[in-house]
C-alpha cells in the first residue's frame, strides 16, 4: 500500500513536470498535454463507467490540467481578442474528448 | 531557499494529485450518471488558481501552487474520459450537461476567484 502510494506520488510529480515542460511551448503545449493525457487515460482504462477512472490512474491526471485551461481561456480574451480564446477552448475540448473517445474505442 | 522550477512543480503536482485522489475516494462519486466529485474538484482548483493570480504571486509560489498544486489537483483527462464514456454509452443529455457544467463552472470559478484575489491584494 505504501509502495503503491509512493509510486503514485512519483508518477504524479513526473506528469506535472512533463506538462510544465510542454507548456514552455505556449498554449499549444498545454493543449498537447491535455489531449495526450486524455488519450492515454482512456486507452489504459479497463472500466468505462463514468467517473470510475480517477483513483487507479491518478498519475495521468497531473499530466493534464483543467485550471490552466480555464485561466488561459480568459487571458487570450483579454490580450488578443475573443476569437482566440474561443478557438483555444474549442480546440482543447474537441481534441481532448475525441482523443478520449478514440482511446476508449481502442481499449475495448 | 530557492528550489529549481522542476522540483517546485513536482512537489506541487504530487500534492495536488494526492489531494484529488483522497477526495475522489471519499466523495459521493456519481449523481445521475454525472461525476460530481471531479466536477467540484476542477471548479475548486480553478477558483484557487484565480485567487492566486488575482492576488499576485511571485515566480516560485506560482510554480509550486499554480502550475503544480492547482494543475495536479484538477484534471482534464478524467473529465475528457468521463465525457467520452457518456457519449459512447449514448447518454447524450448527461454528456452535454457535463461539458456545459465543467466549462461554465470552471470559467466562472476562475473569474470569481480572481476577483476575490484582486480585492485581497
Amino acid at each position: 500500500m505504501i509502495f503503491t502510494f509512493l509510486l503514485f506520488l512519483l508518477l504524479a510529480a513526473s506528469g506535472a513536470v512533463l506538462r510544465w515542460l510542454l507548456s514552455q511551448q505556449g498554449l499549444k503545449g498545454t493543449v498537447f498535454a491535455n489531449v495526450l493525457g486524455a488519450f492515454l487515460l482512456a486507452l489504459t482504462s479497463d472500466c468505462i463507467d463514468p467517473g470510475a477512472t480517477t483513483p487507479g490512474l491518478g498519475p495521468l491526471g497531473p499530466l493534464t490540467t483543467f485550471s490552466t485551461s480555464a485561466a488561459a481561456a480568459t487571458q487570450p480574451h483579454e490580450q488578443n481578442g475573443k476569437s482566440k480564446a474561443l478557438l483555444y477552448l474549442a480546440a482543447t475540448l474537441a481534441l481532448g474528448v475525441s482523443a478520449a473517445y478514440l482511446g476508449l474505442t481502442l481499449s475495448q | 531557499m530557492r528550489l529549481s522550477p522542476a522540483i517546485l512543480v513536482a512537489l506541487g503536482g504530487a500534492s495536488g494529485a494526492a489531494t484529488r485522489w483522497a477526495i475522489v475516494t471519499q466523495g459521493p462519486g456519481l449523481w445521475e450518471n454525472l461525476p460530481l466529485t471531479v466536477l467540484f474538484i476542477n471548479m475548486a482548483g480553478c477558483a484557487l488558481l484565480g485567487l492566486l493570480l488575482g492576488r499576485g504571486i511571485t515566480e516560485q509560489p506560482r510554480l509550486l501552487l499554480g502550475v503544480g498544486f492547482c494543475g495536479g489537483l484538477t484534471t482534464f483527462s478524467t473529465f475528457a474520459v468521463d465525457t467520452a464514456g457518456l457519449f459512447q454509452e449514448r447518454l447524450f443529455d448527461e454528456a452535454w450537461s457535463l461539458l456545459a457544467f465543467s466549462i461554465i463552472g470552471g470559467l466562472v470559478a476562475f473569474l470569481l476567484g480572481r476577483k476575490i484575489g484582486k480585492q485581497l491584494a
